[in-house]
């Protein structure tokens, strides 16, 4: 399992969402992903992941499948660990 | 001038040599006129002239010719030239033009370079000036390095015949509407005054399309047609307005009148809902004159056209054939889910696409708006564009050229090191966008005659500025063969991993990002386009073969050691990939926003004929759940030339009547 992230510059959204994410993948001894969706790395999985807006945040299983995902929005803390867990 | 024939002895006295000019006279030898062409077209110093010319005719004494012409003259001035080492000057003072026995070929033998170009003595004469218009371009237009680089199918330069025109365009029936229909440019030809009645409007627009068609490489595009024509329709009863229609169709069906003596290549795009942008414009009427009311106000008459045109669509010609021209492109946004009728129509749509397959479905999501053209080229509308909406007789946009980059010969060329290609890449890039930049100021210097130029529709200025909005245009950077690419990089074709797949995104992501510094370094507008590379395709297959056979054998696609080689286009999936419809479209679809420009997906139906319903829902799916900007349908189907049976599939003789005297249709690119 892997979460990913896309952000980017003047996306009032985008830095809140980073510091969820990275807090809660810090409490649980996980590493994110983070893709600025402007450069060639990001734009790519952006693409692959069919991401639209920013912020996304996506957890995948091994297999680089999306399990759950939240676009163009925040995800609360409760719902990530949520996620995670199940 | 007399000449001494030594050869045989002759007194040149009693024996002048005649030269047969090319301004269809017949002149008596002087070398001076070798000096004098030498000097004017070359700029050679006046002694150095007269030492070549004075050899040219050292040479021709020793003939025993008794006429000799203009253009053989000219070949063995360019011979001496070359044995001086004055290789700049041989290359401008050459010649253009092709061979007896290919003239000969091109009389009895057909053309095969383009699918919309059927054989006839107009698409001779289109052959010959193609021939020397690309021997131009390549000699004159482009430098050496980008001439090379074509020529050894590094890139492509598409339509180098058409070197004097620009590519394609998009344009306004409303310029039509606003200002009549001057049909040269210039005003010497007959001019009409803006149409007043629907008939004329359809025909103004067909015969504009037809003259434009003269004036670009490419394909002439007509924005939300359905929605201009409609404030001509006030009033008319649905059999009327289904008459007018069928009229259009044909009308751009049957005009194989233009360059070549093929049909005008047209699109017409139709919306269902009013488009946002042109929700609050005044709308123009008969006349050319403002009716009162906005677009707003005319849903129902634009509506009841698109059904009218799908509905023609559906029946198809006389014989039942599909309409090749014009191109249906039917624009689906999230406001057409939200008009009303919008099912029915889908259907529609949609069983033109199942029996017949002219239906382009273009996906505008969220607040995009496009005008689509050619085999898969769109403009986005920027800020600054939807602004002209407020005047749509302003919206002309056009593409200047497009050059195709061969991506598996930058593997080959890297040896599957994956910085290299990079570079490779990078190189072939830089030169496409110098190659834009010298078609851009060629076309340019054109321009700048005005309306003494070949192009007079598109300096025609009727509206404060010439039709043609130079500072409008894009410059397409299109690709080639990404599968081929990543599969030799990474032994995997896109279909057959995640890695391969991602790979392929992540080439055209780099692709993209160079595209637009690129853009900013040679300050033009250069999106990435998928290629309609319906020759294209073979073109590099074929070179790579020759030129890096080890490396092309690997994953070249077709019948390897035949002529039937290609790679697979642009960013496309390998076509026998066993992919479902709905993997297919979702996969190619994320290619589609990191191409600006145009991309599209082909769902081959072959045999099968689905029901109108579930295409719908494909569609709709598609639309929702997916980033694939436009798809279409692609049935195949075979047409007796004797007894006129449509049947489904590719069939060698016809099942009603056994002729073999058959006809396969099938999409192309």
């Amino acid at each position: 399992m892997e979460v990913k992230i896309f952000w980017q510059d003047n996306c009032p959204n985008c830095s809140p969402a980073k510091l969820v994410v990275r807090d809660v993948m810090e409490d649980m001894g996980l590493k994110v992903k983070e893709f600025n969706v402007n450069d060639v790395e990001g734009m790519s999985e952006a693409a692959f992941h069919a991401v639209m807006g920013t912020p996304t945040t996506i957890v995948v299983d091994s297999d680089d499948s999306e399990i759950v995902s939240w676009r163009s929005q925040i995800p609360s803390r409760e719902e990530l660990i949520d996620a995670i867990k199940n | 001038m007399a000449v001494k024939n030594k050869k045989n002895d002759v007194d040149s006295e009693d024996r002048t040599l005649f030269v047969r000019t090319s301004d269809d006279d017949i002149r008596s030898w002087d070398k001076m006129f070798i000096v004098r062409s030498l000097v004017n077209e070359v700029n050679m110093p006046e002694a150095d002239a007269l030492k070549v010319a004075t050899e040219v005719e050292g040479f021709i004494k020793y003939s025993s010719l008794k006429f000799v012409s203009a253009p053989l003259v000219r070949e063995i001035t360019n011979t001496k030239l070359l044995e001086h080492g004055y290789e700049e000057y041989r290359k401008k003072y050459t010649r253009l033009g092709l061979p007896l026995n290919d003239m000969t070929g091109l009389f009895f033998n057909s053309n095969k370079e383009n699918s919309n170009v059927h054989h006839s003595s107009e698409a001779i004469n289109l052959t010959i000036s193609g021939i020397a218009k690309k021997e131009y371009a390549l000699l004159n237009v482009f430098s050496d390095d980008i001439a090379t680089a074509y020529q050894n199918g590094t890139i492509h330069l598409h339509d180098l015949d058409y070197i004097d025109r620009p590519y394609c365009s998009g344009n306004s029936i409303e310029f039509l509407k606003k200002y009549g229909l001057v049909m040269d440019g210039r005003g010497n030809l007959t001019v009409a005054k803006p149409a007043k009645h629907a008939d004329v409007l359809i025909l103004h627009m067909t015969k504009f399309a037809a003259a434009l068609q003269g004036q670009f490489a490419g394909a002439i595009g007509w924005d939300a047609v359905n929605l201009f024509i409609a404030p001509y329709l006030k009033g008319m009863d649905y059999d009327r307005i289904k008459q007018l229609a069928q009229m259009m169709i044909y009308e751009f069906a049957q005009q194989a009148v233009s360059r070549g003596g093929q049909v005008t290549f047209t699109d017409t795009n139709y919306y269902w809902e009013v488009p946002k942008h042109f929700l609050d414009v005044p709308a123009i009427g008969p006349g050319g004159k403002f009716t009162g009311n906005t677009y707003s106000d005319y849903a129902e008459e634009a509506q009841m056209f698109a059904r009218a045109a799908f509905e023609v669509y559906l029946k198809g010609d006389a014989y039942g054939r599909p309409f090749f021209f014009p191109k249906p492109d039917l624009h689906i946004t999230d406001r057409f889910f939200k008009t009303d009728g919008n099912e029915e129509f889908l259907d529609l749509a949609s069983e033109v696409a199942t029996k017949m397959g002219n239906t382009y479905f273009i996906f505008d999501r969220g607040d995009e708006a496009k005008i689509s053209e050619c085999c898969r080229l769109q403009f986005k509308l920027n800020e600054s564009d939807l602004l002209d909406a407020k005047s749509p007789w302003k919206m002309r946009y056009s593409a200047m050229q497009n050059v195709t980059i061969n991506l598996p010969r930058a593997a080959y060329c890297a040896r599957g090191d994956e910085t290299v290609l990079l570079e490779k890449i990078d190189n072939a890039m830089e030169l496409s966008a110098k190659a834009h930049v010298q078609k851009k100021d060629f076309i340019r210097r054109i321009l700048a005659l005005g309306s003494a130029s070949s192009l007079p529709i598109l300096t025609m200025n009727l509206d404060g500025e010439p039709y043609y909005r130079f500072d409008k245009a894009s410059f397409l950077l299109g690709m080639l063969g990404l599968n081929e690419l990543v599969q030799y990089v990474t032994g995997e074709e896109m279909h057959e991993s995640v890695g391969a797949y991602k790979f392929g995104l992540k080439t055209i992501a780099y692709m993209r990002k160079r595209a637009e510094e690129l853009g900013k370094k040679y300050n033009i507008h250069m999106p990435l386009e998928q290629t309609p590379a319906e020759s294209t395709a073979y073109r590099m297959a074929k070179l790579d073969m020759e030129h890096y056979p080890k490396s092309a054998e690997k994953v070249v696609k077709g019948k390897l050691g035949t002529p039937y080689i290609y790679y697979t286009n642009s960013t496309y999936f390998n076509i026998g990939a066993p992919m479902s419809p709905m993997d297919r479209v979702t996969k190619e679809g994320s290619f589609h926003p990191l191409i600006d420009a145009g991309a599209m997906t082909h769902v081959w139906l072959g045999e099968s004929q689905p029901e109108p319903r579930s295409l719908t829902n494909f569609v709709m799916k598609t639309f929702k759940n997916t980033q694939n900007t436009q798809i279409a349908f692609s049935p195949e189907m075979t047409l007796c030339k004797t007894c006129h049976n449509k049947m489904t599939g590719l069939k060698d003789k016809c099942d009603r009547c056994g002729d073999i005297k058959v006809d396969g249709i099938t999409r192309c690119s």
